[in-house]
């Protein structure tokens, strides 16, 4: 599955809101060679470090199986619902990380964790760090689509709602909002959606 | 005495190649100017919880999304 695929799924659909439930499970469907399984762990976290994460392990049903991966996402168990469901689908985005955005060594780790700690200029950047952006805005253009932010923009401009009331219709955190809305969540999406990941 | 980032790495990728992870990634916190052994230490202690047993994978990781 192409994250072009899961994006139509969410665009066809008529909720009020997109259920991280569901996109695991469309995932977990259709992707099945990268993804058998996705894990939602509560975990005590300190979300001044980190609000949650994502370790995707090899696994099979049986020696006689082929191997499949689990997607562990741990997220911090006192994020409200809003927060975690954000968290969650960002990390849940991982999935489509091409080859050279995964760490996969001991090398690659390290190199994530050094960029994670400090400023890097964009030619700098690993793809394994730039990941990191781009799920970011994977996860706002499933969770706010444009059939919802179509619904939203025009109100939040002619301040008939604010981006909290927004956020709470959404079930997304306050803080995504002004992203959503932004000018360049277009350039965004087209951008994520002709990547072919 | 091994650093949290030194324990990660070892959890992660053993040297004796049995690993089976085949990526990490991370969303940051508040704190913008976190250390890579802070983020680490996050990482084992998620693990550590984990492995404990005393917790379970949520399913309705949206919770009721009419209400």
């Amino acid at each position: 599955m192409r994250y072009s695929e899961l994006y139509e799924y969410v665009q066809s659909q008529t909720t009020a809101a997109v259920s991280v439930k569901d996109l695991a499970a469309q995932i977990c469907a259709h992707h099945r060679s990268d993804v058998g399984i996705v894990n939602f762990w509560p975990v005590e976290l300190d979300s001044n470090v980190s609000y949650g994460h994502i370790k995707y392990e090899w696994d099979r049903d049986s020696p006689y199986e082929e191997e499949f991966r689990i997607a562990n996402i741990r997220y911090d168990k006192n994020l409200n619902r809003c927060w975690r469901r954000f968290v969650c689908c960002k990390e849940l985005m991982h999935v489509f990380d091409k080859p050279d955005e995964r760490v996969d060594t001991r090398e690659k780790f390290f190199r994530l964790m050094s960029e994670l700690e400090s400023l890097r200029l964009k030619e700098d950047m690993s793809p394994m760090f730039y990941s990191e952006l781009e799920a970011q805005w994977m996860a706002i253009i499933l969770l706010c689509p444009p059939r919802l932010r179509n619904i939203y923009k025009p109100l939040l401009e002619s301040k008939t709602m604010t981006e909290y009331a927004i956020a709470l219709k959404l079930k997304i955190p306050e803080a995504a909002i002004r992203n959503t809305m932004n000018d360049y969540y277009d350039q965004a999406m087209e951008r994520l959606l002709n990547s072919g990941q | 005495m091994s650093t949290e980032l030194n324990r990660a790495a070892d959890a992660l990728f053993p040297s004796n190649g049995t690993g089976r992870v085949g990526n990490v990634k991370f969303f940051r916190g508040r704190n913008r100017e976190v250390t890579a052994e802070q983020l680490a230490d996050q990482l084992n202690r998620a693990d550590d919880q984990v492995r404990s047993g005393n917790i379970q994978p949520v399913v309705e990781i949206d919770g009721d999304l009419t209400a």
